[in-house]
């Protein structure tokens, strides 16, 4: 059973006469990446928030269809309970910071669960020494960079121990170091079991680590498959996706050199070029 | 204006420091500082308000951060002498020296220095999600409780946004200084408005946050640091209060020295 | 050219005594195009902020067209040195787009009849003219975005300044701005764009300036610092694409070459196939 399924879903916000979202319907295996992108306004943001029933429930609006996480329905599961199996990690830490302390921080999640204190204290422990964060605990969240504030926000959910992690374009405010580690935390994060669900734009930097790929244009699904096979289609550029540019350089060079295979990172990207050219690349 | 942002949020944020008012229950706390500012209220002699400053200096001392409030202290400073100023050229008008207005005029600023001082004592040593519980424990529901930390949390963030929005409109043009005391209002409509957006499209970002880490899911909640009032509180509670009684009846029975 | 900023060992300390700018030597001629960038914390947007003098130094001094920052006010400064934020949400309060247009015009003083001239005018330009009654808050992000800068170009700065104008913008709207700054620059105007986003500044630039923690520590053609990692890696910053590529393609010509772009690539791997390029 797919860990989350969106059944023919249509969704309008409140007093609005257009559709956010139309006729989606896709399936979440477990232990998938799956990457979500498209042009501004599409719908992704829309999209992931159906994931942990934000919408409806805070944001109300016509909701059609039904998205199932583990089989249930969540028309009929409060935020707080699909908290426990989907957790959402979204775009400005500022806004996500509920507290005083990176201790506490942590915690808050946790002490909303009403679990024991000895448990809460365990996860604490074992979420700042699996991120690398404990030298953070006592500081002020607001005083940390984006880049440790975000890695705070994802410890405090990691602790909510859920199976689905959602990132809604998390990158955004940060500098493309920081963003280039953050998404490699998020592909380890993977590796050890967590399905992860990404919307980003910066394609070139963590297209390499989904298996599945879906395009959103005006809130439908334009194509949907594997990074390889998708981000070198001509639909891909249509919609206006940011494709990495080795991929659409060697488009460009299609009619020339035979491309077998088109390549989805920095490295696989060299060694095309190599053989390109000649130099006999070992791919 | 970046200066007075920064100086008010270093008087009240809370930093851990192993010292003893830190480790004292928030609701004990909140009654030494309500009889304090009692006594500050009702205090005229001004003798009596030393003492009170004495009282104030000691706790510092023996339970606080000394270099912190210290600190906190020189910009007050900067901003009381201000407001003495002002208080007493509108007090002494039309007359430029007046020996009684300048005197009461200290006497208020002092009252109004200690006044800060003790609510500057009573933040920085408390956690705020210690006082929430504290407020739980009193009956009050979680949610109004966890309202107050989320607001305090969010102070230095609309101040960012205040500043950010000030400094977007200057360099329109704006000028602040200028014109007639109507158009100065209509100004300042320049900068409420964008704040007063700014803060409410973060409003529903801050309400998925909440929903999204469970908020509400169960009557009891758990508090991984548990508030409670101890043998310790009880002797502070008494020790913090009878020095504050003192002064209040010497103040209404009064020993003639 | 006539030196447009001048800036001489800046330093910047914060009333929390954070020190964001430790001596800073800058020059920008009329009519350059430069590109700032660096991490979250370089000092980038304090740098800018005394161009206009919305931040004084704490110590150095701040010359814009001649004039020192310290002895005039922010809106002198603002009717020759425009600064569009990052955020629209931090400057729109009025009920018109017509209005958040001529607010900058009305500030400075113009005429009646010039402020009805120029918005028409700026309105035109960005699209937005028929939005002209409509509130600001019902645009879409993107053309808010557009509105933010037109409320700038309409009173016609000789400097623009752009801070991180890329940030969370897809694909579409980036190559807009993109198109913007061409415009603008194509009329003579110096324009100066603050940004981490290292790929967008790999064409259009003729010069880049690298901060990091306070100071500049590279300022050239940018062809030589992109492809230059100790420098970028010392900011915080990670290769453009194209240059990540070639890098790990560990191909001679190439690397001698040092394309930017796709077209310089694809130039580059041309002639290499036609033979011409030293295939060793």
């Amino acid at each position: 059973m797919p860990i989350i399924e969106v059944d023919n879903l249509t969704y309008y916000y409140p007093g609005s006469s257009k559709p956010a979202l139309a006729n989606i319907s896709l399936n979440v295996e477990k232990g998938d990446f799956l990457l979500i992108t498209g042009p501004s306004g599409s719908g992704k943001s829309t999209l992931v928030r159906t994931f942990n029933g934000l919408i409806p429930h805070l944001f109300g609006g016509r909701f059609e269809g039904k998205v199932l996480v583990k089989g249930k329905d969540t028309r009929y599961c409060s935020v707080a309970e699909l908290s426990k199996t989907v957790g959402i990690v979204f775009q400005d830490p500022e806004n996500q910071i509920l507290t005083l302390s990176v201790e506490r921080e942590i915690a808050f999640g946790l002490e909303n669960l009403g679990l024991p204190r000895e448990v809460i204290r365990e996860r604490i422990e074992k979420v700042l020494k699996d991120l690398n964060i404990v030298h953070l605990r006592e500081r002020i969240p607001i005083e940390l960079s984006v880049g440790e504030q975000q890695k705070v926000i994802v410890a405090s959910i990691i602790a909510m121990m859920p199976e689905v992690l959602v990132f809604d374009e998390p990158t955004a405010h940060m500098d493309p170091l920081s963003a280039l580690k953050f998404l490699e935390l998020v592909h380890e994060l993977n590796k050890r079991r967590y399905t992860v669900v990404v919307v980003e734009h910066r394609l070139d930097l963590v297209a390499k680590y989904a298996n599945k790929i879906i395009i959103l244009n005006n809130g439908r699904i334009v194509v949907k498959g594997e990074p390889r096979n998708i981000l070198p289609s001509d639909i891909a550029e249509e919609c206006g996706v940011d494709v990495p540019r080795y991929i659409r350089f060697f488009k460009r060079i299609s009619n020339l050199a035979k491309i077998s295979r088109y390549p989805i990172s920095d490295k696989e990207a060299a060694e095309t070029l190599k053989e390109v050219l000649g130099y006999g690349g070992s791919y | 204006m970046l200066s007075l942002v920064s100086s008010v949020y270093e008087i009240f944020v809370f930093r851990k420091k192993a010292k003893l008012l830190y480790n004292i229950d928030p609701r004990v706390k909140m009654v030494q500082l309500i009889v304090t500012l009692i006594a500050i209220a009702l205090t005229t002699n001004l003798i009596l308000q030393l003492f009170i400053m004495a009282y104030l200096i000691a706790f510092t001392v023996i339970g606080a951060d000394v270099r912190r409030i210290l600190r906190s202290i020189r910009t007050i400073l900067k901003m009381l002498i201000m407001f003495y100023i002002i208080i007493y050229v509108v007090n002494a008008f039309p007359q430029i020296v007046n020996l009684n207005v300048a005197f009461q005029s200290l006497i208020a600023i002092f009252r109004f220095f200690m006044l800060i001082y003790s609510f500057s004592l009573f933040f920085t040593t408390t956690q705020l999600d210690d006082l929430a519980q504290s407020l739980c424990k009193l009956k009050v529901p979680y949610h109004i409780a966890f309202t107050l930390t989320l607001s305090v949390r969010f102070i230095p963030t609309v101040a960012k946004d205040f500043l950010t929005v000030y400094d977007s409109q200057r360099a329109r043009g704006l000028e602040m200084e200028k014109g007639s005391f109507l158009k100065r209002v209509k100004k300042f409509l320049a900068l409420l408005i964008p704040v007063f957006i700014v803060s409410f499209l973060r409003v529903d970002r801050i309400a998925e946050a909440l929903e999204s880490r469970a908020f509400g899911l169960v009557k009891n909640r758990t508090f991984l640091y548990e508030v409670k009032v101890g043998l310790k509180d009880i002797i502070f509670l008494v020790v913090a209060i009878t020095p504050l009684l003192a002064i209040l009846y010497l103040q209404y029975y009064p020993i003639y020295f | 050219m006539e030196e447009a900023i001048e800036v001489r060992n800046l330093w910047y300390i914060y009333p929390n005594g954070v020190v964001a700018l430790k001596g800073i030597n800058l020059e920008i001629r009329l009519g350059e195009k430069v590109a700032i960038v660096g991490p979250n914390g370089a000092g980038k947007s304090t740098l800018i902020k005394h161009f206009n003098g919305l931040l004084k130094p704490t110590k150095g001094v701040v010359r814009v067209f001649g004039v020192d920052t310290r002895k005039t006010t922010v809106a002198t400064l603002a009717r020759r040195i425009g600064i569009v934020f990052q955020n629209p949400y931090h400057q729109f309060f009025s009920e018109k787009v017509w209005d958040e247009v001529a607010f900058a015009l009305k500030n400075f003083g113009f005429p009646e009849e010039t402020i009805r001239h120029r918005v028409t005018k700026v309105l035109r330009l960005f699209d937005l003219y028929d939005y002209a009654d409509r509130s600001p808050f019902t645009l879409s992000s993107g053309e808010m975005r557009r509105l933010a800068m037109a409320s700038i170009l309409a009173y016609d700065p000789d400097i623009i300044v752009f801070d991180e104008p890329t940030v969370g913008q897809d694909r579409f709207h980036k190559e807009k701005i993109r198109e913007y700054i061409k415009l603008l620059s194509s009329q003579g105007k110096t324009i100066i764009l603050v940004t981490h986003d290292i790929d967008f500044v790999v064409e259009e630039f003729d010069r880049l300036i690298v901060m990091s923690k306070g100071r500049i520590i590279a300022d050239g053609a940018p062809r030589e610092i992109l492809y230059n990692e100790e420098i970028l890696t010392k900011a915080s910053l990670i290769l453009p694409q194209i240059p990540r590529l070639v890098k790990y393609s560990e191909i001679p010509f190439l690397l001698k070459h040092k394309p930017l772009t796709e077209d310089e690539l694809l130039i580059a791997v041309l002639s290499i196939l036609r033979g011409d390029g030293g295939r060793c």
